[in-house]
């Protein structure tokens, strides 16, 4: 069981490290933004594995309120987009 | 390393959830176009986070975590579709460019 756990740890790093690859390389701001989504998914999956391996309650608050807070950075950015064209006309 | 209550549904969740995360961020990857990445990207995102929310109600039952768990899905799956939407029609305005063998395009030309 134990292996598995070190598996979905190791999985979600990878995650990471590829999802880091695009948020370099993504050629429109819309893609940084669509990435920077993902990864707070990411973070937010991992706080509430090691919350349990480490035995820490608190992290999985940590989880929570980064699923929250993720919401309003995207549909920030949206709104900063929508804006920005707006604008240009 | 700590004893966990109820260990085989919590690897299922959290083997699960982490092979959804990561298949979203290889179709992060591997995808042609900014709108395919984003569908790749929020649907997947969705389902290995609702999974990996799970994992401390699997370990170990207790109310205050299932509350949580159930307050942060329901804001979840309310706000990542809107997310996405709000973002990808952003994008179409700002002309991100599409995949070049992009068959349907109702928004340019309602009558195809």
């Amino acid at each position: 069981m134990q292996t598995w756990i070190e598996i979905s740890l190791a999985t979600l790093a990878l995650a990471l490290v590829l999802s880091f690859y695009r948020l370099v390389k993504g050629p429109h701001v819309a893609d940084r933004v669509a990435i920077f989504d993902l990864l707070t998914a990411i973070i937010c999956g991992l706080c509430s594995v090691l919350s349990v391996t480490t035995e820490t309650p608190v992290l999985f608050d940590i989880a929570v309120l980064v699923c929250l807070v993720s919401f309003l950075g995207t549909a920030t950015y949206a709104a900063l987009l929508e804006k920005r064209e707006i604008e240009k006309k | 390393m700590t004893t966990i209550a109820h260990p085989l549904p919590f690897a299922i969740l959290a083997s699960v959830g982490s092979l959804f995360l990561l298949l979203a961020a290889l179709g992060s990857i591997k995808f042609p176009d900014f709108f395919t990445r984003m569908a790749a990207i929020s649907k997947a995102s969705t389902l290995g986070t609702a999974c990996l929310l799970f994992t401390p109600v699997a370990a170990q039952f207790s109310w205050h975590a299932l509350g949580a768990t159930f307050f942060a899905l329901a804001f979840l799956f309310l706000s990542a579709p809107v997310a996405s939407h709000l973002l990808g029609r952003a994008a179409y305005k700002q002309k991100v460019p599409l995949f070049k063998n992009t068959q349907i395009d109702e928004w340019r030309n309602p009558k195809s």
